[in-house]
């Protein structure tokens, strides 16, 4: 199990010992706490992805307590998380402090669709809004984000770039060749002078005066047919004249292992609106 | 539809095997073959607890190693274009 650096507390391990692994947003401050002993990550973490790290505590065996749980405590930008362990033997203990969703689910790398799976993201876009997504096609498809003839449609075209496309044939195209099932950065966005489309950091624009809207879909597009995606998404939040109004993110429910996106704005899970079901990626942990 | 064979743990398999339950499923039509031993599918109506004792419900497909997926299915697909290419007569420069 050893291999990491960076310990929490400075200490040195003995195979007496218990490890806590703490799982929380990158540059978090850690702190683990029972009674009058306190422990904190003093600014040591170990990356484990690109947005979460790790965080090692020891517990020495005259600490194991069957009884009274350790709390551990995560703070960083998106606020402060909280829960309790027990530690009461020398083995292995992870403890994921996700923001990303409530403790009835679970969080996970991506849910992936093949065609058949959609999510009605139940709002309208106003004049002026954004979709920042984490997002990918797994075949180059449509209607990776469906808002409707009138306002458009993000989609992998068929030569491997990701667009924004208008029924009116108005069409923002990216630059980069796209590599399937590589979750990236995508934002759209919408105001009063036009439209743009960033995609890993490259923005195009195009000035166009239309203030249409229509209900958003994850994976579906209603257009003169109805279009489906093939691809994989890990959040996505919606922006309504500044104000977020959709922070949603890839999971499933413990009770029933139904998968789907939290929104964390609404508290409110959104469940798959089509047929099948969703294959979701590795839990988050 | 395609036929996949259980383990006891849920993972899928290609070939039958001991201990292992045949399933018939969609779910895996877009799903290249090589990159289906890398997922776990749990039929509706069964369940499979891991080794913290958390509990998957079926209908539930996990990619358990998306990298090695992702992998697999770029060298398929690479392959497949290849052949492709063969077929047209194009040669590489």
């Amino acid at each position: 199990m050893l291999g990491f650096t960076n310990v929490g507390g400075g200490e040195s391990f003995k195979p007496t010992d218990a490890i806590l692994k703490v799982i929380a947003p990158a540059h978090s401050l850690v702190t683990i706490s029972k009674g009058s002993v306190s422990k904190s990550n003093n600014g040591h973490e170990n990356e484990h992805d690109t947005s979460l790290y790790d965080y090692y505590f020891i517990i020495h065996q005259s600490q194991f307590d069957a009884i009274n749980p350790w709390t551990v405590t995560a703070i960083n930008g998106s606020g402060i998380s909280s829960t309790t362990v027990i530690v009461d033997a020398p083995d292995d203990y992870d403890i994921a402090l996700n923001p990303r969703v409530p403790s009835e689910y679970v969080a996970v790398e991506y849910l992936q669709a093949s065609g058949s799976q959609w999510i009605d993201v139940d709002i309208a876009p106003a004049v002026s809004f954004s979709a920042e997504l984490k997002i990918c096609t797994t075949s180059n498809s449509e209607g990776m984000l469906g808002i409707g003839t009138r306002v458009g449609e993000l989609y992998a075209n068929s030569s491997s770039k990701y667009a924004w496309w208008i029924a009116d044939g108005s069409t923002l195209i990216a630059t980069k060749t796209i590599v399937q099932g590589k979750l990236i950065d995508i934002i759209v966005t919408r105001d009063s002078s036009g439209y743009s489309l960033t995609v890993e950091n490259e923005t195009k624009t195009m000035s166009k005066t239309v203030s249409a809207s229509a209900s958003m879909n994850i994976f579906r597009y209603v257009g003169g047919s109805t279009y489906y995606t093939k691809g994989r998404i890990e959040h996505a939040k919606i922006y309504n004249d500044g104000l977020l109004v959709r922070d949603m993110w890839a999971c499933y429910r413990k009770s029933d292992s139904v998968a789907g996106m939290w929104d964390k704005v609404n508290n409110r899970f959104f469940t798959n609106n089509g047929s099948g079901t969703f294959v979701v990626g590795g839990d988050i942990i | 539809m395609k036929i996949v064979y259980l383990d006891s743990e849920y993972m899928c398999h290609l070939e039958d095997g001991d201990g292992r339950t045949e399933a018939e499923t969609d779910v895996f039509d877009d799903i290249v073959d090589e990159a289906i031993p890398y997922y776990r599918y749990i039929p509706i109506g069964h369940e499979w607890t891991d080794e913290y004792g958390r509990v998957r419900h079926g209908i539930f497909v996990q990619a358990t190693n998306s990298n090695a997926i992702d992998k697999v299915t770029q060298a398929v697909l690479i392959a497949e274009m290849q052949t492709a290419l063969s077929i047209l007569g194009v040669t590489e420069e």
